[in-house]
């Protein structure tokens, strides 16, 4: 997928014809770029699975992506943007507990699965996201300077970052209170793919004629999400799972996190003209 | 004796030669044949100390003078407005310097001043102005700007003096200050154009009428102790009556564009023209004077009362009053079209014909004149080229309010449709052209007239006849001998010879028969037919042909120009604060911003490597009159330009720009403005013209809700000039 965003960025730069005007002849520009979005209660609500309890790490907090791009101007309105973006999400407190049905033989089993890694570390999930998009700036100004509008396809990366060793059956509700049973995991990737479409309404100004400052807010929507049962593109995306295991709790938690971090976010960067 | 007496004679002949060379020093060197031509007048020598006086730095020295005054913040206020106005107003071309007509007002003032030094406590300026309003006007530190329109309209010298007096009176009692002041509340200070001011801006600088009446008195007073005449003083006021009137009335006659061959019908000569109106006791409630009738009566009877003897009409000199007011009047033919104000240019260049009929300058006026109102009658605008978005400024005055003489011409031309209107100004440029076969601008004056009859309004060659109606009526009374039987004479040739007959007399057909002079002469016949690409007639099929021709999608390749030097003038700066109706101009924070976007230019200029020269008012000194002049033949282009709007128009390409253009190696030229408005609202205009040709060769205009801030005027100044430089590949 890289090769492909990065085949189709090169394609853009190389068909455009360089007879744009730029800032003061510069057309790329490369930049880092913070992105923040508020993490809720309300969304971890939305799930209509029975975790357990323990859940979803729910502090109130802001989810930074920190984000490194390059922009390029292809015409007097529009640059062609390509970014990598790196976030780091907490998924799981320590001590959460799962309740987790498995079909064995025809018959179903109930059992209670505690998280209780070594480290005592919550679960996070990871995110390295691949972004292709562009920005169209409105015409009484002249990119890049102005306001724009950015529409933007994320290939979204998540892994799970856990301590596959840290699972545990969970008698706490009956004698010994707890045991030291392990609960094997399945000892596989924990990563999950979804695309992302995202709307950008940003600001640029630049200072000093070398220096690009960004700002904006951005909404986008999850695939995963609003296609729950879904998975057109295997390649793109895994839709949801009604999987009552920990895999598919896993999945479906970091699909959950990975839609409510693409929500909403506001970011500011700052770039430099490069040539 | 003899002794002494040689002595003495000695002294009286160095007086005589001291007097002598002081009359001559004070005439510039500038004489016109009016007889043949006109040459335009100039600025010329040293340039005057306050045309060079930053407004920033007058405008700090005088506010450190008020100190604790009560009023501090007004008074700054209209120090800084009146300051730069008057720096703008100096530079911005209309105001002429060292010439005839300046140095003869300064005569006359002089003659005033010599008999009242009170007068003079505040020193008084003076200068002409190009404009045709009949009107002076008193400025706070002693500017007088006196119009060429009232210099034209003058009787004598006298009346010009009492006028001058007037306008000291403003000055000697400060009334500008004192107005300025009564309206604080409610000031609101009109941003000042960059290259001419209207005359409604320099009126926004208004006194009360008690104030005017004061003048009018105290005016009175000035005069009474010099030997000028006072029964001037009503003559003064008889011109400013009837200012709206042309500067004479003779009868306008048709015959002054026919010929032999070209007859305008009767049935467009009016006949009998509307009497001038003499009513001096008009409602003055809108005004800014008192009516004239009032300004009679306040000086009571001092004029009927005041005996003239020993007085005179001209204490300088009659000579050089009635040269400077023939100047006058030749000058305001060219600012009538400048103004767009052609039947007046035509008017005023036929009432100067009457005394100088092989002028050329005068055809030209006429020439010109009578091409745009053509123009204006087809209807035609710009096709194809860019457009400036202005409407046009040009629309004829009803000649049912016209007064005198002159309505016969504003009749005529209202009546005239847009083909007869074009073959009279073809046939009028052409015999002009003709008699001054050096003159360029004739002879593409004449190409146009010829491209617009064929192209706009369809007449070709065999629209027009070679023989006259006397040649045709004695064709068709004696038919032509052919041996044959006689025909019986029937109904239906009968019916045709009679409709030949009725064709022959059609008055309304005259245009057929107008050419006929003009058509045994080859030239005319070959440019006709260049013009008409052969054609001898209207081809249906080729409009069938152009309605469906489809444009083409424009590239962006389209608009790169591919110039590699371009004429910059100084930017348009202006930011204003408003506060309800109010708009407050921050003149420093303009003059700043316009300085900060000439070095932005510089930059992007720079880094595109597009060479450029400048015509520019920074860093003028006293010597610098060639770069004076430079920037008032721009600006007086860009005036002319703009007025016409998307409408076509004839730009000249005078000598003197052909000079520039040859001097700078560049035809184009390059014009940048800013207007912010409350700091928050952001316009930039850019365009690109061709001084050749008038075409407005790129225009953008970008408006947003930005400060202006440095980055956005260096996004905006390079993208405009990335266009200018880049080849099409």
């Amino acid at each position: 997928m890289k090769k492909t965003f990065l085949f189709v960025f090169v394609l853009s730069t190389s068909l455009t014809i360089a007879q744009i005007p730029g800032y003061m002849g510069k057309r790329l520009s490369l930049g880092y770029s913070t992105y923040v979005s508020p993490r809720t209660s309300v969304l971890d609500e939305l799930s209509d699975i029975n975790i357990g309890s323990g859940g979803i790490a729910s502090n109130r907090a802001f989810n930074m992506t920190h984000c490194l791009g390059a922009d390029y101007i292809i015409s007097p309105r529009i640059s062609l943007c390509l970014a990598a973006q790196f976030s780091k999400t907490d998924l799981f407190k320590y001590g959460t507990i799962f309740d987790v049905t498995e079909s064995m033989g025809g018959s179903r089993d109930y059992y209670k699965i505690v998280y209780r890694p070594e480290d005592e570390k919550d679960m996070a999930l990871r995110g390295m996201n691949i972004s292709f998009g562009f920005k169209f700036f409105k015409s009484r100004y002249l990119n890049p300077y102005g306001r724009y509008r950015k529409i933007e396809l994320i290939l979204a990366q998540s892994a799970v970052v856990m301590d596959k060793d840290g699972f545990y059956y969970d008698y706490s509700n009956q004698w010994p209170y707890y045991t030291n049973k392990k609960y094997e995991l399945e000892d596989r990737s924990y990563n999950y793919k979804s695309f992302v479409v995202a709307f950008t309404f940003g600001k640029q100004r630049i200072l000093f004629n070398k220096l690009i400052l960004d700002y904006g807010v951005r909404a986008g929507i999850n695939y995963n999400y609003v296609f729950k049962h879904a998975s057109i593109i295997g390649m793109l995306s895994e839709g949801f799972s009604d999987d009552y295991t920990i895999a598919g709790k896993l999945k479906e938690a970091a699909n959950f996190r990975l839609f409510g971090a693409q929500l909403f976010n506001a970011h500011i960067g700052l770039g430099f003209l490069a040539f | 004796m003899i002794k002494k007496n040689s002595n003495r004679s000695m002294c009286i002949k160095s007086a005589c030669l001291f007097a002598f060379a002081s009359f001559i020093l004070q005439v510039p060197a500038q004489v016109n044949d009016f007889s043949k031509d006109y040459t335009l007048l100039r600025s010329s020598g040293t340039i005057p100390e306050i045309f060079l006086k930053s407004a920033k730095e007058q405008t700090q020295q005088e506010v450190a003078k008020l100190k604790n005054d009560v009023d501090k913040k007004f008074k700054t206020q209209f120090i800084t407005s009146n300051n730069h106005f008057i720096r703008d107003f100096l530079l911005s071309g209309q105001v002429l310097i060292n010439d005839p007509l300046t140095a003869y007002v300064n005569n006359v003032a002089t003659k005033v001043l010599e008999q009242n030094p009170e007068a003079n406590a505040q020193p008084v300026q003076l200068f002409v102005t190009k404009s045709p309003e009949v009107n002076a006007y008193a400025f706070d530190k002693g500017f007088i700007f006196v119009n060429i329109g009232l210099l034209a309209q003058l009787e004598n010298e006298a009346q010009l003096a009492y006028i001058l007096a007037h306008e000291m009176i403003h000055i000697n009692k400060k009334h500008s200050v004192t107005e300025y002041l009564k309206h604080k509340n409610s000031e609101t200070i009109v941003a000042s154009g960059r290259a001419e001011e209207d005359d409604e801006i320099l009126a926004m600088y208004r006194f009360s009428k008690e104030q005017e009446t004061e003048a009018d008195i105290s005016g009175l007073d000035l005069i009474k102790k010099t030997n000028y005449s006072i029964t001037a003083v009503n003559g003064a006021l008889d011109v400013l009556q009837y200012s709206y009137l042309p500067f004479e009335l003779p009868e306008f006659k048709k015959a002054f564009f026919e010929d032999e061959y070209l007859k305008i019908p009767d049935t467009l000569n009016l006949k009998k023209v509307s009497s001038i109106k003499t009513n001096d006791d008009y409602d003055d409630t809108k005004s800014t004077h008192p009516n004239i009738r009032k300004r009679r009566l306040s000086m009571g009877d001092d004029v009927k009362l005041i005996p003239e003897t020993g007085r005179k009409k001209y204490l300088v000199s009659e000579e050089r009053f009635k040269s400077m007011r023939e100047q006058a009047r030749f000058e305001l033919c060219r600012i009538y079209l400048l103004k767009r104000d052609y039947v007046n240019a035509i008017y005023a260049a036929y009432i100067l014909l009457q005394k100088y009929p092989e002028n050329c300058y005068l055809k030209k006026i006429v020439a010109k004149g009578l091409y745009n109102v053509a123009l204006n009658k087809s209807g035609k605008s710009s096709d194809g080229g860019i457009r400036i978005g202005t409407s046009s400024s040009f629309s004829m005055y009803d000649y049912d309010k016209v007064e005198g003489a002159s309505q016969r011409l504003y009749y005529l031309l209202d009546k005239l449709t847009s083909k007869e209107l074009n073959v009279i100004a073809l046939s009028y440029t052409y015999k002009a052209s003709k008699q001054y076969p050096a003159d360029k601008s004739l002879k593409i004056l004449t190409d146009s007239l010829f491209s617009y009859l064929v192209n706009t309004n369809k007449l070709y060659l065999a629209d027009f006849s070679k023989k006259s109606i006397e040649e045709l009526k004695d064709t068709v009374k004696k038919p032509v001998v052919v041996q044959e039987e006689p025909q019986e004479e029937s109904k239906y040739s009968t019916i045709k010879k009679l409709q030949e007959k009725e064709e022959l007399v059609e008055e309304s057909n005259f245009i057929k028969y107008a050419l006929v002079g003009l058509l045994k002469d080859d030239e005319f016949v070959r440019r006709f037919k260049t013009m008409a690409k052969g054609r001898e007639h209207e081809v249906e099929e080729e409009y069938v042909q152009k309605s469906f021709k489809k444009s083409k999608k424009k590239k962006q390749e389209d608009n790169y120009l591919g110039i590699d030097k371009v004429i910059f003038i100084d930017p348009y700066y202006r930011k204003v604060k408003t506060s309800g109706n109010d708009v407050i101009i921050k003149f420093d924070e303009s003059d700043e911003k316009q300085e900060k976007l000439m070095s932005i230019q510089t930059e992007c200029a720079g880094k595109l490597k597009l060479d450029y020269e400048r015509v520019t008012t920074s860093n003028l000194t006293s010597s610098s009159m060639e770069q004076f002049n430079e920037v008032v033949l721009v600006n007086e282009w860009l005036a002319e330009r703009f007025r016409y709007g998307d409408d076509d128009g004839f730009i000249e390409c005078s000598e003197a720009m052909k000079e520039l253009i040859a001097k700078k190696g560049s035809k184009y030229i390059a014009l940048t403005g800013v207007y912010n408005k409350n700091k928050k609202s952001n316009s930039y205009l850019f365009m690109l013209l061709d001084l050749e040709t008038g075409k407005v060769l790129r225009s953008e205009l970008r408006s947003n809700r930005e400060r202006d801030s440095n980055d956005l005027l260096h996004a905006y100044a390079y993208n405009s000039l990335f266009f200018v430089k880049k080849k099409k590949s």
